[in-house]
């Protein structure tokens, strides 16, 4: 929501310390466990073009160069989604937005500790698909959409290892 | 004015589904004690039935079909972002459509309710 939307006609804007994150001081929060977690599921802060492209209506690169170029993740670990979250406000050990693309982002492919990670109850399985997360993240991540594509590539697995696959 | 920033459409959307989810549940349990009352004989059972054609429990029903025409619709919405990946990208949008049908079937079912 644009300041300029509250402030117009006289309204107040209220600043608080970012949600779901235990407050040292004033406006400042303790994000330890995020960054801790963004680790634990490999999330690379740079990476190659064409394992994430970039926003839509920034110019092309053509397909055969995409792998020479590398870019910053769209991520920035603001935790922005993780503070909109309400599931993060019910209980502190949900992973969060975050990480789960986080997780999405490295890939579940042939990592079972990562599978074993966000496969739980405090994992994808926890978030109740209210998109918060996608609509306040400043950046292009849609971490809502993530934490799906991240059930349906572990339902994938699941169902192979029904079938005997031992991927 | 000051405006909420959790009074946005994904936080009513999960809301209103915990929400309607122990509606429902409690009306379950209160259907089962009410269906006991068969056990008692015909004339508990009538007794019965003289309450609930009374407008406010009519009224009363009424939420409980909306609660569960609302958590229905909400769930095939979470049903369709989770086994069909391109639909969280409108998810927003098939929110709204299945609040609309919501408040239509709730008026629908109010106007055939009150009118029997």
């Amino acid at each position: 929501m644009p300041i300029r939307d509250v402030t117009a006609d006289g309204g107040t804007l209220k600043i608080e310390p970012l949600r779901n994150f235990p407050i040292v001081g004033d406006l400042v929060v303790n994000m330890g466990s995020l960054y801790a977690h963004m680790e634990q599921v490999g999330h690379r802060a740079v990476l190659p073009l064409s394992e994430e492209p970039s926003e839509p209506g920034v110019k092309p690169v053509a397909k055969a160069v995409e792998d020479d170029y590398i870019r910053l993740s769209d991520c920035i670990e603001c935790g922005l989604c993780i503070s909109a979250c309400p599931i993060s406000t019910t209980t502190a050990t949900y992973l969060g937005p975050a990480v789960l693309a986080g997780a999405q982002q490295h890939g579940l492919d042939g990592d079972p500790n990562l599978l074993a990670l966000v496969d739980c109850a405090d994992g994808m399985w926890r978030c109740h698909q209210v998109f918060e997360c996608t609509a306040v993240c400043p950046s292009n991540v849609e971490p809502g959409l993530k934490i799906m594509q991240l059930r349906q590539a572990a339902m994938r697995q699941r169902i192979r290892r029904l079938f005997g696959s031992r991927k | 004015m000051v405006r909420s920033s959790r009074a946005r459409p994904g936080n009513w959307a999960f809301i209103l589904n915990r929400i309607t989810a122990l509606g429902l549940a409690l009306y379950l349990a209160m259907h089962l004690v009410a269906l006991g009352q068969l056990a008692l004989g015909p004339g508990a059972y009538d007794t019965f039935v003289q309450i609930v054609k009374h407008p406010a429990f009519i009224a009363f029903e009424l939420l409980v079909v909306a609660a569960g025409i609302y958590h229905a619709l909400n769930g095939i919405r979470i049903g369709l972002v989770t086994f069909f990946g391109g639909t969280a990208t409108v998810q927003k949008q098939i929110f709204y459509a299945m609040l609309a049908i919501a408040v239509i079937g709730s008026l629908f079912f109010g106007i055939r309710m009150f009118m029997v």
